[in-house]
């Protein structure tokens, strides 16, 4: 029996973009920080897509195109409706942690670096709380820089940003990100506190 | 390059995004300053630090296959492949069609709407009492499914369009809870569907019975 022009395009369709299924649960995750409001996430944007599928350029990263569609999604549905952890800025010190680190790095008698010391000190949930903090501009990109690894101009499709959005958001990102774990290395006791000024 | 400009363009080199003559002066500056040498350090020992920490969270089992139903829901496929399973099948079903076409009164006007829950079953074998599971392996060229309201109450399924040649023909849905609406004809005890949903198979306890 011969199969319609629909079916087959369902099946380009999975072909192509369910092998993204994990990545997109994952920044839905960290976007709602629910399991289950990250998995109807995902189900939702994979119907629009599915829905939009005519509109998406063949040879374009399709990875990008289902991770605007989601964060579009999230921000639609979402962001409006839950609460969400407060979101904190730590703009105040961010711009301090490397002067910690190197008044720490000259100071104390270490087996290892103050950097090496903050990362093996601090706890995953104490990572995941320190994403959660971020702005979610910043989280975004964090997500799609240093877990999915994507490259600058992917990120810039992905949230229809120019590249330069891209690169100060990554740079804001991480440097909050990084304060935020030195302030928790800070609280135990691993890294000496900064004396008042 | 000065330690104002190798600061600024850090990240770049990190990520990976410099061209080959800038990271050379990159490698250079460092050679000639331990204290950008060590900046670079620290951020790098940070950044991998962070990668290794910042894992994928694990989705939930069978997410993949529940986004394929669903978008089966959003897009039923078209007829199975079982309507031409075999000759004395397909010569059954095309003669049912021949003659819902030839004859316009194969359908008497009179017709309910519906919308409930039903069971799809192979009505031959369902009458004689073979168990759900036995009928989901029957593969008798003459047998075609049926919707069963109660125990021993059915619908046949009009074969005039897609949507119900499915459900007539395909084996694989015996078994099924199938919510349908459609138009059904008291007279000749046949649905019409005009869309259903497939609720999934019947817990497997029922099977046995």
């Amino acid at each position: 029996m011969a199969l319609g022009p629909p079916h087959e395009r369902k099946r380009e369709f999975e072909a192509i973009a369910l092998e993204h299924t994990d990545a997109l649960f994952n920044l839905a995750w960290n976007l709602t920080r629910n399991r289950k409001d990250a998995e109807d996430l995902v189900q939702e944007t994979y119907l629009r897509a599915y829905r939009f599928f005519d509109s998406f350029q063949q040879g374009t990263h399709i990875k990008a195109w289902l991770f605007r569609i989601l964060r579009n999604t999230f921000i639609n549905r979402y962001r409006a409706a839950k609460v969400r952890p407060d979101e904190v800025d730590f703009g105040k010190i961010e711009a301090g942690y490397e002067k910690v680190i190197e008044e720490d790095f000259l100071r104390a008698n270490r087996p290892v670096s103050p950097e090496r010391a903050v990362m093996d000190g601090v706890l995953d949930e104490e990572i995941q709380t320190a994403m959660d903090q971020l702005p979610e501009e910043y989280r975004s990109v964090v997500v799609m820089a240093l877990i999915e690894e994507m490259s600058y101009k992917e990120i810039a499709a992905a949230l229809s940003i120019p590249l330069g959005t891209v690169m100060s958001r990554l740079y804001r990102g991480r440097k909050q990100l990084q304060a935020a774990l030195m302030e928790f290395a800070r609280q135990k006791g691993i890294l000496r506190p900064t004396p008042d000024v | 390059m000065n330690c104002r400009e190798f600061e600024r363009q850090l990240w770049h080199f990190q990520a990976d995004e410099l061209p080959e003559p800038v990271r050379e002066q990159f490698r250079t500056h460092m050679d000639a300053c331990p204290g950008c040498a060590r900046r670079l350090e620290v951020e790098q020992s940070l950044l991998l630090g962070l990668k290794s920490r910042l894992r994928r969270e694990p989705p939930p089992p069978g997410l993949a296959a529940r986004v394929r139903q669903a978008l089966d829901r959003q897009a039923p496929s078209p007829a199975a492949v079982g309507w031409f399973r075999g000759p004395a099948l397909a010569a059954m079903a095309a003669a049912l069609l021949l003659a819902l076409i030839i004859l316009p009164q194969a359908l008497p006007s009179a017709a309910a709407e519906i919308d409930r829950t039903v069971t799809v079953v192979d009505f031959d074998c369902d009458r004689k009492g073979v168990p759900l599971g036995a009928q989901r392996r029957c593969a008798h060229p003459a047998h075609l499914n049926a919707l069963k309201i109660s125990g021993d109450a059915y619908w046949h399924v009009s074969l005039a369009d897609t949507a119900s040649r499915r459900i007539a023909t395909d084996r694989d849905l015996r078994g099924h809870r199938l919510h349908v609406r459609g138009q059904v004809f008291e007279a000749i005890g046949t649905l019409q569907v005009s869309e259903f949903e497939d609720l999934g198979m019947i817990r497997s306890a029922a099977l046995r019975h």
